[in-house]
C-alpha cells in the first residue's frame, strides 16, 4: 500500500482530533461561566474571580485556547471535583475495567453474530435462516437497558444464578456482555448475511465451481474474503456502538468503568473529567476509522490502487 | 463536401480532461479527442465507428453540449454551440435529438409511453393542446407502435419496442438531426433488422440527418452514405461507405473490417488479425496512435502524428504509408 | 455424419424454473450432439434458452432451476452422477467460460492465484512449479508480458485480457470439451477476431471441442464445424454450416440469416422477421415460430413439429420446411 496513502491518512486524523478538541473548547465555554457551574449561581464574586483567576478564565481567547491545546497535549485536562484528583488518572483508573468488558463483548458478537450470518446466508430460505433472521430483528429492537433489566430479573433475582453488580469475577461480566453483545451481533448477523449473499451471486463463485472446486472450498475461498470487506465497515460502527452502549450497560450493570463515570460526572457537573472522556472517545473513534479504512485497502485491491489519487476519468 | 453550409460541422474539436491530481501528484492529462474534423450535412447519413475508447460516445456529448470542447468548435447551421443562449437552445433541441443505447434508461419509468411523447410536444410548446395527443399517437403509429401499445408503461414493453418509442419521442418534434448512439446494440439480431429498417425508412421520408455511431461497420453501410473512422480520439480515415469499407487504406480501417465475422462460411485460414489492445488513454503512443499495434509502421510513424489528408479518390485518411 | 464416438450427447433436456407461480419451462426439449474436437455453434435470441444449455451441462444451473433429460458426456450421464464425480469432471474434463470475463474473475485475488489454484486441482502442489506453468498458460492464450500479468488483479486488466485469462484458467487442466456463453459478445471487435483465433488454435492443438453460444452468426460462420438453431427451448435446426448457411431450412434460420446487415454490399431493406421471440410464460400453441412465420400454415398453430432429418446431417423441426437441396 503507498506509503503516502497511509501518512495523508494519519494527517487526516490528526486534523480530525484537533478539530474535536477545539470543538470541546468551544462547546465548555458557550455552556455558560465555569466558574459559575462550579461553585453555583450564588457563590461570593469574590470566590468567583479567584477561581476564574486560577483557571486563567480572564485570560484572551486565543491564549486560553492555546493553553487548553498544550494541557490537553500533556495530559493536563484538570482536577476531577468529585475525586479530587488530576481528571486523566480518574479516568484512567477506570479504563481497563471497561476495555475488559468491550473486548469480550465485541469478541461475544463476532463469533456468534458472524458465523451466524454465514449460515444463515447459505441456508438461505430454509427455517434456520428465517429462524436467525426474526431473532435477531427482535433482538435488535429491544433497548439494551430493557434487555439488562429483564435479565437482571430473571437471572439475578429470580433465579439468583448470577450476580446483579460489581466487578470482581467472571461471573459479574456475563449478564453485561450479554445485554451488549444481543443487539451488536444481531446486527452483524444480518450484515454478514446480506454481504455473504451478494457475493454468492457473483459470476465468480460460478467460475470457481466450474474450474472445479468443491462448494465449500468455492465458499470459504472465494466467498469469504469478498464479504468480508463490507463486514469491516460495519465493524467500526460496532466499535462506535459498543462504547455508547457501555454508557448505558455499565450504569445498569454497576459496573465501574468509564461509561458510568461519564454519567455521574455529567450529573454533577464535574468538566474536566466529561473532557477527558469526550476526547478519549473522540481519539477512540478516529482511530477506529483509520484501521477500518486501512483494512480496506489491505482487504481490496481495487481500493488499494485508487488510495492517494481521486477516482480517475474513465475514457 | 456539398457547397451548401453543412448542417453540423465539428472543426478541429478537442476534448480533455484532467485526472488523477492530488496532495502531491501532479494530474494528468486525459485527451478523449484530439483535432476532430466532420461535417454532417443536411439530409446525409454519416457514420462514426470505432471501437471502445476511441471517443465516439463522448463526441456525441460534446455535439450535445455536454461537455464543452477544450479547443475547437461545434457548429450548427454556422452557429457555434458556444455561444448559444438558453433561448438558442431550446430551438435547437427542436432540431437535434438523439438515441442512445439503453432504450429503458432513456425511458421515464414512470409515465406511459404516450405521455411521454406528449410530453414532448408539450414542453416545446408544439400545436394546440388538444391536438398534441392525436399527434402524438400518430408518430407511434409511424413507428409501428399501435395505440393499445402506446398506452403500456415501457417495461411491459420489448426491447424494440422500447426503442421505437424512443425513435417516436424523438422523431415528434420533426428534427433535422438525429444522432444515434449505438442504437441498436442492445437488441437481438433479428430486432436490431427492424429498428435499422425503421431508421432507414423515416430518414427517407422526412429527409432526416443521421449522425450514427456504432461499432459496426456492417449497420453503418446499411445505412449510410459516408463514414468516418476513430482511433484514440482522432479520425483516421473518412469518406464513402463502398470506398472505405471496400477498399480500406487506413491499416486501423483494413484491420476493422478483416475482423469482422464473414457473412459466408469461410474457405481457407481467415485473414491475420492485428495484435494488442487499445492502450491506455492515459499514456498514448506518440506520434500515430496506432502505430504500436501497426504491420506498416515505419520510424516517421512514432515522432511525427499523420494528418488527414485527402486521397486521390476523394477521401481522407490519416497515415504517413500512403 | 460424426466419425466417431459423441463426446456429448443431449438428449431430450428439459430445464424449468420453480417460481412462485409454478414450474416455467425455458427450455423444452433439446438434442444435441457434439463429436471430439469439433466446433458446435449454438445460435438463439434471448429467451431461446441457450445459456441455461450449457450451464446444466455443467450443472450449474441457478437453485431455482431443475434440468430433465440426459446429457451424456463419454458415455455417462451428467445429471445423474453425484456431485463429487461432477467435482471431478469440472475442469479437468469439462470447463466453461461465460460473457461478461471480468467479474467472472475473483476480484481480491491476483490472477496467478487464481491460475495456480486452478492447476494445483491437477495434483500438482510444487508452488514455484505451478507459477511456472501458469506462466506457461498465460503465454499460450496470447497474454502480453504474462509475468507482469501474474501479480496484476482483475481490475488492472482489460476484456480481453481478461477472457484470455479466463481461457487460461480453464484449459488448465487440458479439457476435452469448453463451453463458451458468448465469449466474444462484450469484447470489441479486433479483440473477438483475437478470440476466435486463439480458440481455433487450441482446438488444432489440443484436439478441445468447443459447443459455442452466440447470437452471432458471422462468429459462427467464422469458428463452427456444425451448428445448432434454438427458438423458444427447442432446437429448430441443426446441420453443418456449410449446409445451413447455404440452404437453410427452417424459416427461423433464413430469416435470421437474411436480417444481417452484409459488410460487403448494401440492400434496400433488411429482410427482418416481424415480431419478437416469445416469452417463455407465454408460449403460442403449436409451433412457437408460427406467429412471425411467413410460411405458417393452419397445422402450425396446433401442434408442435418434431425434429426430423432431412438430409444425412441436416435437419428441423418445421413442418414446412424451406427446400433442401439434394446432398
Amino acid at each position: 500500500m503507498p506509503v503516502r496513502a497511509i501518512v495523508q491518512k494519519l494527517i487526516r486524523a490528526a486534523l480530525t482530533v484537533l478539530l474535536l478538541l477545539t470543538t470541546v473548547f468551544v462547546v465548555l465555554r458557550l455552556s455558560g461561566d465555569p466558574a459559575v457551574y462550579v461553585l453555583g449561581i450564588d457563590a461570593d464574586p469574590d470566590a468567583l474571580e479567584a477561581y476564574r483567576k486560577q483557571h486563567r478564565l480572564d485570560r484572551p481567547i486565543h491564549e486560553q485556547y492555546l493553553r487548553f491545546l498544550e494541557d490537553a497535549t500533556e495530559g493536563h485536562f484538570g482536577q476531577s471535583f468529585m475525586e479530587g484528583r488530576d481528571a486523566l488518572e480518574a479516568v484512567m483508573d477506570r479504563l481497563p475495567r471497561t476495555l475488559l468488558l468491550m473486548s469480550v463483548t465485541l469478541g461475544v458478537t463476532l463469533l456468534i453474530g458472524i458465523p451466524a450470518g454465514i449460515f444463515s446466508a447459505l441456508r438461505r430460505g430454509s427455517w434456520m435462516d428465517k429462524g436467525i433472521m426474526a431473532v435477531t430483528v427482535a433482538s435488535f429492537c429491544l433497548p439494551s437497558f430493557v434487555l439488562g433489566i429483564f435479565l437482571i430479573l430473571l437471572l439475578s433475582v429470580t433465579w439468583r444464578i448470577l450476580p446483579t453488580a460489581g466487578y470482581q469475577t467472571w461471573q459479574h461480566m456475563v449478564l453485561p456482555v450479554i445485554t451488549m453483545a444481543t443487539a451488536d451481533a444481531a446486527i452483524f448477523a444480518r450484515f454478514t448475511r446480506s454481504a455473504m449473499l451478494e457475493v454468492l451471486g457473483q459470476p465468480y463463485m460460478r467460475t470457481a465451481r466450474a474450474k472445479g472446486l468443491p462448494w465449500a472450498r468455492a465458499v470459504i475461498r472465494h466467498a469469504l474474503p469478498n464479504a468480508a470487506i463490507p463486514t469491516v465497515t460495519i465493524g467500526g460502527f460496532a466499535v462506535g456502538s459498543l462504547i455508547a452502549g457501555a454508557v448505558v450497560t455499565e450504569s445498569v450493570f454497576a459496573w465501574p468503568g468509564v461509561g458510568r463515570l461519564l454519567v455521574t460526572s455529567v450529573q454533577n457537573r464535574d468538566l474536566p473529567v466529561v473532557q477527558v472522556i469526550i476526547v478519549l472517545v473522540a481519539i477512540s473513534m478516529v482511530t477506529t476509522n483509520l484501521l477500518v479504512d486501512l483494512t480496506y485497502g489491505w482487504l481490496d485491491p481495487r481500493i488499494r490502487g485508487l488510495m492517494g489519487r481521486r477516482a480517475e476519468a474513465k475514457p | 463536401m456539398t457547397a451548401a453550409q453543412p448542417l453540423l460541422a465539428l472543426q478541429d474539436v478537442s476534448l480533455a480532461f484532467r485526472t488523477g491530481g492530488g496532495l502531491v501528484r501532479r494530474s494528468r492529462r486525459l485527451t478523449v479527442l484530439d483535432g476532430v474534423n466532420l461535417e454532417v450535412g443536411a439530409g446525409e447519413a454519416l457514420g462514426l465507428v470505432g471501437e471502445s475508447g476511441c471517443g465516439k460516445s463522448s463526441l456525441a456529448k460534446t455535439v450535445l453540449n455536454l461537455n464543452r470542447p477544450t479547443a475547437g468548435n461545434v457548429r450548427y447551421r454556422g452557429r457555434d454551440l458556444a455561444s448559444c443562449t438558453p433561448a438558442d437552445w431550446r430551438r435547437l433541441r427542436r432540431q437535434v435529438q438523439y438515441i442512445f443505447q439503453d432504450p429503458l434508461a432513456s425511458l421515464d419509468p414512470r409515465m406511459r409511453v404516450l405521455d411521454q411523447v406528449i410530453e414532448v410536444l408539450a414542453v416545446h410548446d408544439i400545436g394546440p393542446p388538444a391536438e398534441r395527443r392525436d399527434r402524438a399517437l400518430a408518430e407511434l403509429a409511424a413507428v409501428g407502435l399501435d395505440p393499445d401499445l402506446a398506452a403500456n408503461y415501457p417495461h411491459a414493453l420489448s426491447g424494440g419496442q422500447r426503442q421505437r418509442a424512443v425513435i417516436a419521442r424523438a422523431l415528434a418534434l420533426d428534427p433535422k438531426l438525429l444522432i444515434c448512439d449505438e442504437p441498436v446494440s442492445a437488441l437481438d439480431v433479428s430486432i436490431q433488422a427492424q429498428v435499422v429498417n425503421l431508421l432507414a425508412e423515416l430518414r427517407r421520408a422526412r429527409g432526416l440527418a443521421l449522425l450514427f455511431i456504432s461499432h459496426d461497420l456492417s449497420l453503418v453501410r446499411h445505412l449510410c452514405e459516408r463514414v468516418a473512422i476513430m482511433y484514440m480520439g482522432r479520425i483516421v480515415e473518412q469518406g464513402r461507405v463502398e470506398q472505405i469499407l471496400d477498399r480500406p487504406l487506413h491499416p486501423y480501417t483494413r484491420a476493422l473490417v478483416a475482423a469482422i465475422p464473414r457473412a459466408e462460411p469461410r474457405r481457407g485460414e481467415p485473414p491475420e488479425v492485428i495484435e494488442g489492445e487499445t492502450p491506455s488513454l492515459l499514456d498514448p503512443p506518440a506520434g500515430c496512435r496506432f502505430h504500436p499495434r501497426c504491420p506498416r509502421a515505419i520510424e516517421r510513424c512514432a515522432a511525427e502524428a499523420p494528418l488527414l489528408t485527402a486521397q486521390p479518390d476523394g477521401r481522407l485518411a490519416a497515415c504517413h504509408r500512403l | 455424419m460424426p466419425s466417431a464416438e459423441p463426446l456429448l450427447e443431449i438428449r431430450g433436456l428439459t430445464v424449468d424454473f420453480q417460481g412462485t407461480v409454478g414450474r416455467l419451462p425455458v427450455v423444452r426439449s433439446v438434442d444435441l450432439a457434439l463429436s471430439p474436437g469439433e466446433i458446435l455453434g449454438l445460435v438463439g435470441e434471448s429467451g431461446s434458452g441457450k445459456s441455461l444449455t450449457c450451464l446444466s451441462v455443467m450443472r450449474l444451473l441457478p437453485e431455482t432451476a431443475k434440468a430433465g433429460g440426459q446429457i451424456l458426456f463419454e458415455g455417462r450421464d451428467l445429471l445423474g452422477l453425484p456431485e463429487e464425480e461432477l467435482v471431478a469432471l469440472r475442469g479437468s474434463a469439462l470447463a466453461m467460460i461465460g460473457q461478461e470475463p471480468a467479474s467472472a474473475l475473483n476480484p481480491v485475488r491476483t490472477i496467478g492465484r487464481q491460475l495456480v489454484e486452478a492447476l494445483a486441482l491437477g495434483g500438482q502442489s510444487d508452488r514455484r512449479r505451478l507459477l511456472s506453468e501458469a506462466e506457461g498458460l498465460l503465454r499460450q492464450v496470447g497474454m502480453p508480458d504474462p509475468a507482469a500479468r501474474l501479480r496484476a488483479y482483475p481490475h488492472q486488466l482489460s476484456g480481453g485480457q481478461c477472457q484470455r485469462a479466463m481461457i487460461a484458467m480453464m484449459i488448465a487442466r487440458r479439457p476435452r470439451l469448453l463451453l463458451a456463453d458468448e465469449p466474444t459478445t462484450a469484447l470489441d471487435v479486433t479483440v473477438q477476431a483475437q478470440i476466435l483465433q486463439l480458440l481455433r488454435r487450441l482446438r488444432r492443438q489440443h484436439g478441445m471441442a468447443i459447443l459455442l453460444v452466440t447470437h452471432d452468426l458471422g462468429v459462427v460462420a467464422e469458428l463452427c464445424d456444425r451448428v445448432a438453431v434454438m427458438y423458444a427451448g427447442r432446437i429448430v435446426e441443426s446441420g453443418t454450416v456449410a449446409d445451413v448457411f447455404r440452404h437453410p431450412l427452417h424459416p427461423y434460420t433464413a430469416g435470421l440469416l437474411a436480417a444481417r446487415p452484409r459488410i460487403d454490399c448494401r440492400v434496400a431493406s433488411l429482410a427482418s422477421i416481424p415480431g419478437s421471440p416469445p416469452r417463455p410464460m407465454a408460449l403460442p400453441l403449436g409451433c412457437a415460430f408460427a406467429p412471425r412465420c411467413f410460411r405458417a400454415g393452419s397445422d402450425c398453430a396446433v401442434t408442435e413439429p418434431g425434429f426430423a432429418l432431412l438430409a444425412p446431417d441436416h435437419g428441423t423441426a418445421c413442418v414446412h420446411p424451406l427446400e433442401a437441396l439434394p446432398a
